[in-house]
């Protein structure tokens, strides 16, 4: 048994596939560096990434099974899953042999776990083009943090510079240290570090202010139900939200009820 | 450019707090239905299925910024929050500072764009020129490109309409009660006929422009969302098979989108004629939403739900379940051969797990737990199929140890209070000429 191990890139996921298939090594399994731990038993083979071979793969996939298949290929590279590597390399090399429309074998071995990962990537992605809060800065760019589960600052970032298209805005992942930069034109994802304060506008504290109280307000104290609000705005999010998640408001409108 | 908020700040802020008071009542709060990229220099897109962007502490969706242009009401409807006679705060906007709140808004990615309600001031067409003054400036001075929804109300004329219909992706007119003689009790100065007229007019205007735009690229869009409407309940008799022959009437006639559904909270407390503790029929609303959703997404028609001897929807149990409890002889059936359509009758199977079984049953024949893998909720499915042969619900089914194990379960009935509100009781005075 063969590990295919490479460079945490995307590129480098594909030009392991390319590998692996070519040695016709189906039953190995391919890890990112990162998560990857070493196996007594089976030998390394360090991929070197190839932007050749890895736009075969992309070409292979997008022509013979489509762009669903392409992006749920990556929705599931995106999910940065222990096994997700493996279990994406086994369905494609199925729908290979079996024809794209595998896809629907939902309670196939191999299709249903590469499913469950590409929808718990989609699902979270969804939610984000909510969720995400931007803050407006002196220098007039809109900055947002985030901390997603999965990796989908690739995903989030095609939908805010088709909606947010005449300010520029940075959308910040604090936890991986990647950040995805728009300019009014162009979208490009790169590594941030970010040292000191950010300085914001001056009319920022001000809509904050009014958007907490709207936020406040339209509770109705009849329905109030924390428990459903938390199970559609899980906990892990809440820290950056502007708006007080969690909370019967400051001013007691709810008269300690719920 | 320098951030103004009219006279002074606090006053500002009072204000949102008092308009948005007023409109957090209306139920809708979708921004699906239209899917629209964005254009070069302008602000903004429309995503087909919607996006909440956040949830209030009653778990409800936020997706638009839902707020009233004015709450000086003329109008005197027993049921409203902002009906003449009641004392509290009033407020308007103006255009531009409704113009500028969506905006900063829709910058920091707090919204999906906005609902514009109001209530009467003058007369209706005063009212709805100043709402359409709002969305008309969004589009064309501030090359708005989000989500739209505006309020239409009771007995605006064509004309206004077809301006508003230009730039609001949705409209809406409420029906706000089931049936004319509620109306009247009620809401004394809207009539039927004033509602139902707009919802003619823009059923018939929202067709036409679809035909044109399937023929000329460029044609204009006239609320291409579609449009919706909501009922009160529990602040009538009115019973739900009422209701639901309404709203199925409405999908049918009037091509709604959807009907929405709004349980009766009593908005005034401090009346000494009124209970001081009162519940909104809070999971009436629920079975009523499940109900929709079955003539919806489906095939269920609302007379095999609810008929002249079952007028009102089982609280303890879940719609379809009910029915399926009265139409036992139908089931189990066997999940890998039944048609989709009933599949979908399977209490605990919804489209998706339909459309997953019908699909991978293809590959192979499917069994307990490839249901389960699959994630087919099996906790009330499994009294109603067969996987290859096989039954799973234990001993055998009646209607009543079903019922026992599911009402049990039901999720539902642990949520909600199901105290039933009804206004004739708070009312008396009222309805006893009714």
């Amino acid at each position: 048994m063969r590990d295919y191990v490479y460079d945490n890139s995307f590129q480098g996921y594909l030009t392991a596939i390319f590998l692996a298939y070519e040695a016709k090594d189906y039953e190995s399994e391919i890890h990112r560096e990162k998560f990857y731990e070493g196996h007594l038993l089976n030998e390394v083979i360090i991929v070197h990434t190839d932007t050749i071979l890895s736009n075969r793969v992309a070409k292979g996939v997008l022509e013979k099974l489509g762009e669903e298949w392409f992006e749920l290929l990556h929705k599931v590279y995106l999910s940065e899953d222990q096994s997700g590597d493996t279990i994406a390399f086994k369905a494609i090399r199925l729908a290979f042999i079996e024809g794209k429309q595998v896809l629907k074998a939902e309670s196939h071995k191999i299709i249903q776990p590469f499913l469950k990962l590409g929808r718990r990537v989609s699902r979270e992605c969804h939610d984000f083009l909510g969720y995400v809060r931007f803050i407006e800065l002196k220098t007039g760019t809109f900055f947002s943090e985030i901390q997603p589960t999965y990796n989908i600052l690739p995903l989030l970032a095609p939908h805010f510079s088709d909606r947010l298209k005449d300010q520029s805005w940075v959308l910040y992942d604090s936890k991986r240290h990647q950040a995805a930069f728009y300019d009014k034109e162009n979208w490009y994802i790169n590594t941030l570090m970010i040292e000191t304060a950010l300085e914001i506008s001056s009319k920022e504290t001000c809509i904050q202010n009014m958007w907490r109280g709207y936020f406040e307000e339209l509770a109705i104290e009849e329905r109030i139900n924390l428990k459903l609000q938390q199970q559609k705005i899980p906990k892990k999010y809440w820290r950056f939200f502007i708006e007080d998640i969690g909370s019967l408001g400051q001013n007691g409108i709810m008269n300690g009820k719920g | 450019m320098l951030f103004q908020l009219g006279e002074n700040e606090m006053e500002f802020d009072k204000k949102v707090e008092i308009l948005t008071r007023g409109a957090k009542y209306d139920v809708s709060c979708s921004s699906s239905g239209v899917d629209r990229k964005g254009k070069k220099g302008q602000l903004g897109n429309a995503a087909a299925p919607g996006i909440c962007h956040s949830f209030t502490a009653d778990g409800r969706c936020v997706s638009l910024l839902k707020i009233l242009m004015s709450n000086s009401c003329d109008y005197n409807c027993a049921y409203c929050v902002n009906r003449t006679s009641n004392d509290g705060e009033r407020a308007s906007f103006t255009p531009e500072e409704l113009v500028k709140l969506t905006m900063d808004f829709y910058r920091r990615n707090y919204i999906e764009g906005l609902f514009l309600s109001s209530a009467v001031c003058n007369n209706p067409d005063y009212t709805m020129e100043r709402m359409v003054e709002v969305i008309r400036l969004l589009r064309e001075r501030e090359s708005f490109n989000g989500y739209i929804h505006l309020k239409g109300i009771p007995g605006t004329s064509e004309e206004i309409l077809q301006l508003a219909g230009r730039y609001a992706d949705r409209m809406s007119m409420n029906l706000e009660l089931p049936t004319k003689k509620s109306l009247k009790l009620l809401a004394p100065q809207k009539s039927t006929h004033e509602i139902t007229a707009p919802m003619h007019y823009l059923k018939d205007k929202i067709a036409e422009a679809r035909i044109l735009k399937q023929n000329y690229k460029n044609a204009p869009s006239f609320v291409p969302a579609g449009q919706t409407t909501q009922m009160m309940i529990g602040a009538t008799a009115d019973t739900d098979y009422n209701i639901m022959m309404v709203s199925e009437g409405m999908y049918d006639a009037y091509a709604m989108k959807r009907v929405y559904y709004s349980a009766y909270i009593p908005v005034v407390k401090n009346n000494s004629l009124l209970p001081s503790v009162v519940e909104a029929p809070l999971l009436r609303e629920h079975r009523l939403y499940q109900a929709d959703w079955l003539l919806r997404f489906y095939g269920f028609k609302a007379k095999e739900l609810l008929n002249k001897k079952h007028q009102n929807l089982d609280l303890e149990l879940d719609p379809k379940c009910f029915w399926a409890l009265q139409n036992l002889s139908l089931f189990p059936v066997e999940v890998n051969r039944a048609h989709i359509s009933l599949l979908l009758r399977v209490p605990g199977i919804g489209p998706v797990s339909a459309q997953r079984i019908v699909n991978g049953r293809r590959f192979a024949s499917l069994d307990y737990d490839a249901l389960k893998k699959m994630g087919v909720v099996l906790k009330r499915a499994k009294y109603f199929i067969l996987c290859k042969g096989k039954f799973y619900g234990g001993q055998k089914v009646t209607p009543s140890f079903v019922r026992q194990q599911l009402v049990v379960h039901d999720p539902a009935m642990k949520k909600f209070n199901p105290n039933q509100l009804r206004m004739d009781g708070l009312y008396p005075e009222v309805f006893q000429h009714a």
